[in-house]
């Protein structure tokens, strides 16, 4: 059983996926050999206030203990302080979620460097979610392009001693932040090539990396036969697809 | 699980071909479920526009793998159109005789081209598939040379008694399996790109279940997470077979 580090709830208008209702997700998850994952709302990618969303994901999250709930913050919004807090006084918060590509910020922004502060100081986690779709296959609409690997490079520069997670990066990506940056951890739903992960461990430590489905915009299976396909030891498959979340989220 | 997988490239600039490489390939596929691989050619080895030596070539590497692993390898040949045709039927005639049973065109130029008339009557008259690649590229200079889904169409509608194959189902999407919707000599394969939700359910939705044909794209994808896209849709274990395996095995012949 696995532990998903990208996984979303709501409805992303640009495809025809499955629609489910929390239960319903976590019903799915299991099913396909997840034993719990960290979810996500989508609708504050396309809100402006994504608090009543993180909310509701989080009182949701309550009936289904195979979801840990990981709210998203907007930076560019005023009251994205007050929101941490209340979410952290609610639950036993283990991450929160950032998406700057969508909600037009800069990783460098003095928001984020108080959020590092916070964070570090709680105990939580920080997600950076590069992209949620393949920019050479989106809806012609939607013209979001992923967070740049030199944005992040900057951000872990400032940050050095604050390790953090990044969701939706592609394989050349993750080799190139790899060369400038020490202390990034990411997940492989964007990652592809054949033997990926023995490609990767040439490159980065075994607990860098971290199994993420990206459902349900994605095929969960094809994420979970990814990994449970890959020709690696064992240990180094039960390190990725559930050790290494287990330590890194406390979970 | 039974699979055959309808794109690959099992030596891919340069590198796979040598025996070592392919023999862990073999052995690791298999492991899989996966009883042959159709082995498309490093076609991108050259360039786009390959002469008629550098493809022999490449179609020579290919027949190496066929020699090595004649249960396992089907070798479909590289051809650039823009030769002309006594090139292109010399060129398919060597391979056939070989044992090649497919053509496999990339992007020396637009499926919707003039210059196909001469492949495709050479592939009707040898009675092989074109896998032609293929993306969403309507509006795109690249189309040029990037074939859309309506070239690829348009390909198949000109020439109904070849069977088509159109590359890449991520890479075409909902508008590409709409236009393959009403030719039934047109195939899709799932290779390449992310594997997207309901773009499997979509094309069996609109297609049947017995025109699209399980495809990786190797080495450009991981093999679990091709199969995945196509064992963890929603649809009928009876599709999913067909789609891994049974289609193909009927569009090739058999195995």
């Amino acid at each position: 059983m696995w532990i998903d580090v990208n996984a979303s709830h709501g409805h992303w208008p640009f495809d025809r996926l499955p629609r489910r209702t929390l239960p319903e997700l976590e019903a799915h998850l299991v099913s396909e050999g997840i034993e719990r994952a960290l979810v996500s709302p989508i609708e504050p990618l396309f809100l402006a206030d994504p608090d009543p969303s993180n909310r509701e994901l989080l009182a949701g999250c309550r009936a289904c203990p195979h979801l840990v709930p990981v709210p998203v913050l907007h930076l560019g919004m005023p009251d994205w302080r007050e929101n941490l807090e209340a979410y952290q006084q609610q639950t036993d918060l283990k991450a929160v979620k950032l998406y700057p590509n969508f909600h037009h910020y800069p990783l460098s922004s003095r928001a984020c460097r108080d959020l590092v502060r916070i964070l570090r100081d709680t105990g939580t986690r920080l997600i950076v979610n590069i992209r949620m779709f393949d920019e050479r296959n989106g809806y012609t609409g939607l013209k979001i392009p992923g967070v740049k690997v030199k944005h992040l490079a900057g951000f872990a520069e400032r940050h050095a001693d604050f390790p953090f997670l990044c969701t939706g990066l592609y394989r050349p990506e993750i080799l190139e932040l790899a060369d400038r940056c020490v202390d990034f951890r990411t997940d492989l739903s964007f990652a592809d090539w054949h033997d990926l992960i023995n490609q990767l461990l040439t490159r980065l430590r075994p607990e860098q990396l971290l199994f993420g489905s990206h459902t349900p915009l994605f095929v969960t299976r094809a994420a979970t036969l990814k990994l449970e396909l890959a020709p690696i030891p064992e240990a180094i498959r039960a390190q990725i697809g559930r050790e290494n979340a287990r330590t890194f989220f406390r979970l | 699980m039974r699979i055959i997988d309808i794109h690959t490239h099992p030596v891919f600039f340069g590198d796979g071909a040598q025996r070592e490489q392919v023999d862990k390939l073999v052995r690791y596929a298999r492991s899989l479920g996966i009883e042959r691989m159709v082995a498309l050619g490093d076609v991108l080895y050259h360039g786009p526009t390959p002469t008629p030596e550098q493809m022999a070539e490449i179609n020579d590497t290919t027949h190496q793998l066929m020699q090595w692993y004649p249960h396992f390898f089907i070798g479909f040949c590289g051809l650039n159109p823009l030769w002309g045709e006594p090139p292109v039927r010399a060129e398919l005639e060597r391979c056939v005789a070989h044992g090649f049973r497919g053509i496999k065109l990339e992007i020396s130029n637009n499926a919707r081209d003039r210059v196909m008339k001469p492949l495709m009557k050479a592939a009707e008259d040898f009675g092989v598939p074109v896998l032609q690649h293929t993306w969403d590229t309507k509006g795109k200079a690249m189309r040029q040379q990037h074939s859309d889904s309506s070239d690829t169409a348009l390909l198949a509608r000109r020439h109904p008694n070849v069977k088509v194959i159109m590359a890449h189902l991520y890479g075409i999407g909902v508008r590409g399996i709409l236009e393959a919707k009403h030719l039934p000599n047109l195939y899709i394969d799932t290779s390449s790109c992310l594997p997207v939700a309901g773009l499997v359910e979509c094309a069996i939705e609109q297609l049947g279940d017995d025109r699209l044909l399980y495809g990786s794209d190797l080495p450009i994808r991981e093999l679990g997470q091709c199969i995945g896209r196509v064992s963890g849709a929603a649809i009928s274990e009876a599709a999913k077979h067909k789609v891994l395996f049974q289609n193909a095995c009927e569009l090739l012949g058999g195995i």
